[in-house]
């Protein structure tokens, strides 16, 4: 039998050109990348023809018919280019990807074409800054394709309204800190398509208050998408109120069995310091799907606060089961040696989930908190930064860096961080008295007793869990105490004096207490000064049956009796 | 921002899973949690701590003895075995309820995480410690931080502190694998457990509080420990029951095993550690080297070689040059051992080049001594270089280099060497004395324990060539009763043999052949010891069939003796001279001298032992005798003898006589021969070889006759004669017979029917010839 000739492999153009199509579209969607992007490549290895009639594959996409063109290719060389250049994109070679598709003008490819490049430029960015807080770490090493994408997208934005390039447009503009133009051109993304969930996230980094989430309500689509949106802002604001309640309760009765509104119920929880309920709905969650990673390094800061560490444990060994290599899973070990003390583990744990994703907030911000356990103030500085840079909501992010320069006792600046916490959190007593304490510093009492009136107040806004009862407490004491020696310090006795009788008042609820000491011991000083024995003394007495502060009251007790004798003698 | 972070990279992975602890160790430390807080009574501390400590410390002298390796897991059967019995400080519940619930009130991770740590609070605060010798506070002893306890306690610490998460998790899960078992016997003791209906709930098997109230086949449950009920299955093979350093463990001892006693490990035990190491991920290197022992004493030629090169590419990186002549010098021994002594040679010469490079003494004082053997030999294979050298390194040289460095092992062999060097070279038999006591008191005030097998091998062989078989036998017994447990697996084989070998020569063959089968068929597992074991089968056999007459068997056991290669000098002497023999007995005496002629050359070149060249010499004799032509023989016989009698070989001195006296007979000189062999009569019984009894028992008889030819006149003194030669003939027909050689019965029988027929004795001597005929025929 002879054998075939090289020109024998002939096939029909048409029928070769439809069947590798198709088949590439097929292992694509089967997630056999590398068969794909065979096929793909060969596929626009053939000889060019004609360019044919468009959709060929219509009849089998599953994608609807559309008017807004978002899904239709220009002509079939395009279509084969997309295809070859995803393939690219789904094996990580993004450059080759970008050439592949380089002018193209159907909205996929040109998507995918400016897309690939970002992914390169932050590619290279990520390789280039090698260690994490490391010299090239930050703000030194930027994604190079940045300048260009912004042209070519303005080039194309000019004549269409792409809602995807609209998106793309505006992360570009993000990563460029140019926040105005970025919110219009993503405002823009969804109001001509509204299910880009991709532009509702980027933009809910936009919103810095509330204030901002409501005007760009005004902006808005009136769409299902557009509360969820809302949710979602509020939420990262920190911002917890009936309303979101009730927006949460809304879109609950509509997507019943929705992990991640679950999991906002219980952030919107945490934040409202309600840990129980929050820690409840995040069990039920873990146990309806083990292997979901979202969200988890939440539940464990909020576990960390609840100082439960054996159950933090069982999150950690779940975590690590599911993917030991996740951001979330680190963050998670890092949080449970963090709670055992064991510093020097946690930071590994903490720089592993950056090295693995370097715009991981949490982790940013936890290894702020561990520097600042090990007394490195400086990386603690460091990292709390880089947490703000990612995300300039993060509360706990300024409010560590105030704390960090307090230590440092550069005092004056920790005042301009506490204010940034301030302004993201208005109720945060802890913050406000931290703020005081800076003040008492700087020598500026009456700031100081203003802010020390803040934290008091701050504790009667939040919604008082009963744990946390006795805490407000705790702190209401110290803090009155402290306004009512500020008030000394400023000569205004009597205010003092107000305060001081104000914590006295806390006393049947409290038993007696190192403050209520200090206190009543002060009150009996002032009485005896202002010759009031009787008070003095009775409040001595007080003390005295206490048993605390003993020689003193003793002490005084005896003075006071000798010098109502001698004013009274008998 | 899941979108952007699609460039994620991985972070290196961290090297070594499971170190050191295992489940196994952590219920070690809570016996020893136990032991602490005072619940174990005192009659019952003493077996406890004799357990624990058995697990933790290698100790050489133990194992030996033993000759078992270290338990690699702590098993729960053993623990409960220990302490199942004993009464705790708490009444009715034994220590095993108490160790029990050590065990099942880690009920998370994080309580692993909490036990471990606490452990450190049980070792005493070194400032304390010397302050006042506070050995117990209280409720609570605790333990120095040097101390054999203090310092597991510290290792295990520190391994948990090291170890990743993930692993950390597994160690946790193996844990619980490991203590499922025992569930039962929990849920007995604990009540609060008890009123479940006995459906196993998640919150029992795994004890892990959180997931109290899930059934067992959650998906939360199946996702942590899924990997649990695997576990269980494979039992100790399960990732991390077993730890890397307990196979490193493992493996030294199989090592030990097999440097020292020169065999592999017993096939079950063999099995057993090869499961153990499969189960693990990582392997360390030394099993490279233990798969090249084992195919080195297995034979496998090709396998050792690439097992020998695949452990030293492995261990290349971390040790580098200064192991390059170990390796050499293991590939030198290796060819050796196979035969390909040329390459041996040479690989032998580097290695002694780099050792002196390497300045590692010790290497290279062995790599001499062991040249020097070889040189010894194998003469032939050795270039002209290395044997000029030899000659004049020699052996003082050894023994000087090795008592300077302290190696007294090599001392003692050095001693050893010259002893047999004076016996090979006839020189005075006192010297060897000499050098064998010294060898011997080097054994036993070094203690050298895997010395006395070559030492009193060596005297028994003394005691042959002096004739004193009973010795030379009780020598070698002594040996394998008393001294086998720590000597090498070849002296224990070779004294079998030659035990064997001895009894042979009485004529016992089957006794023998049985002896052998009897031996240890651990000590055969190395194949060069089997193929001595097999040649030394082998001689007996042929010897057997040669005496029976059994020429066809005998033929075909030759060419199989002679078919094989490596064969010990000494064995091949024999063989040589049972070919020698069987053409005697076949009648090819021309063949025969030939023979003996070629081997008389190659001994002289060779430098051989100077028995052997004597038994040759002593042979060809007996072949001039067989032609009839005795006379020419007298030269080289005396020469013989004068030589054997200055060396001391009494046996072959003996055998010299005979061979004179036989000529003497053959020059009519008759009293004198019988005088001759008379005088030394005892002590030629007293070798106990029959062929020799035999022989001169003959001879004896034909000395009588001949007298008795003499004395025509003297009738009285005529018949004494003849009686003593019939009885001589009695008793030379019974030495043939414990030989089972017809043919020479045959003869003797024919002898006696002549001296009968001579005497008048008509029936006996029809009876002789009868017997005579008879086996002549069967």
């Amino acid at each position: 039998m002879a054998s075939p000739a090289a020109s024998d492999i002939k096939h029909d153009f048409t029928t070769l050109r439809r069947e590798l199509r198709v088949a590439a579209r097929r292992s694509s969607e089967r997630c056999l990348f590398h068969a794909a992007k065979w096929l793909a490549e060969q596929l626009n290895s053939l000889p060019k023809t004609a360019p044919q009639s468009h959709h060929y594959l219509r009849t089998q996409s599953s994608l609807p018919v559309d008017c807004s063109g978002l899904d239709i290719f220009v002509n079939d060389d395009e279509e084969d280019k997309y295809h070859l250049a995803k393939s690219y994109f789904d094996v990580n070679e993004f450059d080759r990807a970008a050439r592949v598709v380089e002018g193209c003008v159907s909205s996929k490819a040109a998507f995918l074409c400016l897309y690939a490049k970002f992914m390169a430029g932050e590619k290279r960015k990520d390789e280039e800054s090698e260690m994490v807080l490391g010299p090239l770490d930050g703000n030194v090493t930027a994604n190079k394709e940045l300048p260009i994408l912004t042209k070519k997208l303005e080039a194309m934005l000019a004549d269409k309204e792409d809602t995807f390039l609209l998106y793309l447009y505006g992360v570009v503009l993000l990563k460029q800190r140019n926040e105005k133009q970025a919110y219009q051109a993503l405002v823009r993304s969804v109001i001509s398509y509204p299910y880009n969930w991709a532009a509702w996230d980027e933009l809910k980094t936009i919103t810095r208050s509330i204030e901002d989430v409501n005007r760009a309500m005004h902006d808005l689509p009136e769409h299902l998408m557009t509360h969820f949106f809302q949710l979602l802002a509020s939420q990262e604001l920190y911002h917890v109120n009936e309303s979101v309640y009730t927006l949460v309760d809304q879109l609950t009765d509509v997507f019943p069995g929705s992990s991640w509104l679950k999991s906002q119920r219980a952030l919107l929880l945490y934040h409202v310091k309600d840990y129980e309920e929050s820690e409840k709905i995040f069990d039920e969650i873990m146990q309806s799907d083990p292997y979901r990673l979202d969200f988890l390094d939440h539940y464990s800061n909020i576990l960390y606060v609840m100082d439960k560490r054996s159950k933090l444990a069982f999150v950690a060994q779940v975590a690590s089961a599911t993917d030991k290599f996740r951001p979330e899973t680190c963050c998670v070990i890092g949080n449970y040696f963090s709670m055992r003390s064991e510093h020097e583990k946690s930071i590994m744990y903490f720089r592993r989930a950056l090295n693995l994703d370097r715009n991981f907030l949490s982790a940013w911000t936890l290894l702020g908190h561990e520097f600042v356990e090990l007394k490195n103030t400086h990386a603690a500085i460091e990292s709390y930064r880089r947490a703000i840079d990612v995300n300039r909501k993060d509360y706990r992010a300024w409010y560590g860096l105030g704390q960090a320069y307090e230590v440092l006792e550069m005092n004056y600046y920790a005042l301009y961080y506490y204010q940034r916490a301030g302004a993201l959190r208005p109720y945060d007593s802890q913050m406000w008295a931290a703020m005081a304490a800076c003040y008492e510093k700087m020598n500026r009492p009456d700031d100081a007793i203003k802010s020390y009136k803040r934290a008091l107040s701050g504790n009667a806004g939040t919604s008082a869990a009963t744990a946390s009862q006795w805490d407000g407490f705790e702190l209401n004491t110290k803090t009155l105490i402290k306004i009512a020696k500020l008030y000394e310090r400023v000569k205004r006795s009597d205010e003092a004096v107000h305060y001081m009788e104000m914590c006295l008042k806390a006393e049947p609820d409290l038993g007696p207490s190192e403050d209520i000491a200090t206190a009543k011991s002060w009150l009996a000083h002032y009485e005896k000064e202002r010759l009031n024995l009787g008070r003095a003394l009775q409040l001595a007495q007080e003390l005295f049956d206490a048993g605390l502060m003993v020689e003193d009251s003793r002490a005084m007790v005896r003075d006071i009796r000798n010098q109502l004798d001698m004013d009274h003698p008998r | 921002m899941q979108n952007h972070s699609g460039a994620a990279t991985r972070p290196v992975r961290d090297p070594t899973t499971g170190r050191y602890l295992t489940p196994g160790k952590l219920a070690l430390l809570a016996l020893i949690a136990l032991y602490t807080e005072n619940r174990i009574p005192s009659p019952s501390i003493i077996p406890v701590l004799t357990f624990v400590l058995q697990h933790l410390i290698a100790n050489r002298g133990q194992l030996s003895t033993q000759n078992s390796p270290p338990p690699a897991a702590i098993s729960l059967e053993a623990l409960q075995k220990l302490t199942v019995q004993e009464p705790s400080a708490v009444t009715g519940r034994t220590i095993y309820d108490l160790l029990l619930r050590k065990l099942w009130e880690l009920n998370s991770y994080d309580a692993l995480h909490d036990f471990v740590v606490n452990l450190e609070t049980y070792l005493a605060d070194p400032k304390q410690a010397e302050k006042t010798y506070i050995r117990s506070d209280g409720e609570r002893s605790f333990f120095t931080r040097n101390s054999v306890i203090g310092a597991f306690i510290r290792r295990a610490t520190l391994e948990f502190s090291r170890m990743p998460f993930a692993e950390a998790v597994q160690l946790w899960q193996g844990f619980i694998a490991y203590r499922e078992p025992t569930l039962p016997q929990w849920k007995k003791r604990n009540l609060s457990l008890a009123h479940s209906t006995g459906i196993i709930s998640t919150m029992d098997t795994y004890n892990d509080k959180f997931l109290a109230g899930l059934p067992s086949d959650h998906p939360l449950v199946r996702h942590l420990y899924g990997v649990v009920d695997d576990m269980k299955l494979q039992g100790e093979k399960a990732h991390g029951m077993v730890s890397v350093d307990d196979v490193e463990k493992l493996l030294e001892f199989q090592v030990d095993c097999m440097q020292r006693l020169g065999t592999r490990v017993p096939e079950a035990m063999q099995n057993q550690l090869k499961a153990i190491l499969d189960s693990r991920a990582s392997k360390p290197n030394l099993q490279y080297y233990v798969e090249f022992l084992n195919a080195w004493r297995s034979g496998d030629y090709q396998g050792s070689f690439e097992c020998l090169h695949q452990y030293f590419d492995y261990t290349m990186h971390t040790r580098e040059r200064t192991f390059y002549q170990y390796a050499l010098l293991n590939l030198a021994i290796l060819q050796a051992d196979f035969g390909c002594n040329r390459e041996s040679i040479l690989a032998m010469q580097e290695t002694v080049n780099t050792a002196r490079e390497n300045k590692d003494v010790a290497c290279l004082n062995f790599a001499l001594s062991w040249l020097y053997h070889f040189h010894k030999a194998h003469p032939q294979d050795c270039p002209e270089v290395i044997a000029a050298r030899m000659e004049r390194e020699s052996l003082s040289f050894l023994k000087v280099k090795a008592k300077e460095s302290g190696m007294h092992h090599l001392q003692s062999m050095a001693h050893l060497s010259e002893a047999k060097q004076a016996l090979a070279g006839a020189e005075s038999l006192g010297f060897a004395f000499e050098s064998i006591l010294r060898s011997s008191h080097l054994n036993v005030s070094k203690g050298i324990q895997n010395a006395f097998g070559s030492q009193m091998i060596l005297q028994s062989s003394v005691w042959t060539r002096l004739g004193v078989n009973y010795a030379a036998m009780l020598g070698c017994e002594l040996f394998v009763t008393k001294y086998w447990k720590n000597a090498p697996v070849e002296d224990l084989v070779k004294a079998q043999c030659r035990t064997a070998f001895l009894i042979a020569q009485k004529g016992r063959f089957e006794e023998a052949l049985e002896k052998l089968e009897n031996i240890d068929v651990e000590s055969l597992r190395t194949l060069k010891y089997y193929q001595y074991w097999a040649t030394y089968g082998g001689l007996i056999r042929l010897k057997r069939e040669l005496f029976r007459g059994d020429f066809a068997a005998a033929e075909y056991n030759l060419q199989q003796l002679l078919a094989a290669t490596s064969t010990e000098p000494d064995c091949i002497v024999e063989i040589q001279l049972c070919k020698v023999q069987l053409h005697m007995r076949r009648h090819n005496f021309s063949e025969a001298l030939d023979l003996l002629n070629t081997y008389a050359e190659d001994m002289e070149r060779d430098k051989a032992d100077i028995g052997s060249r004597l038994r040759v010499m002593l042979h060809k004799a007996q072949v001039l005798a067989k032609c009839g032509r005795a006379i020419k023989a007298l030269s080289i016989t005396l020469r013989a003898a004068a030589i054997a009698w200055r060396a001391k070989l009494l046996p072959v001195l003996y055998l010299a006589n005979a061979v004179l006296a036989n000529i003497l007979i053959q020059m009519h000189e008759y009293s004198v021969a019988y005088a001759l062999l008379d005088s030394i009569m005892p002590q030629i019984l007293e070798c106990e070889d029959a062929q020799l009894n035999g022989i001169c028992l003959s001879i004896l008889a034909d000395a009588q006759v001949g007298m008795a030819g003499r004395e025509v006149n003297d009738k009285k003194k005529r018949a004494e004669f003849l009686g003593r030669g019939l009885e001589m003939l009695d008793k030379c027909f019974v030495e043939y017979g414990k030989l089972g050689d017809k043919v020479s019965q045959a003869e003797v029988m024919n002898k006696k029917a002549r001296v009968h027929n001579i005497l008048e004795n008509k029936e006996l001597r029809n009876e002789a010839a009868a017997t005579c005929i008879q086996l002549k025929k069967g």
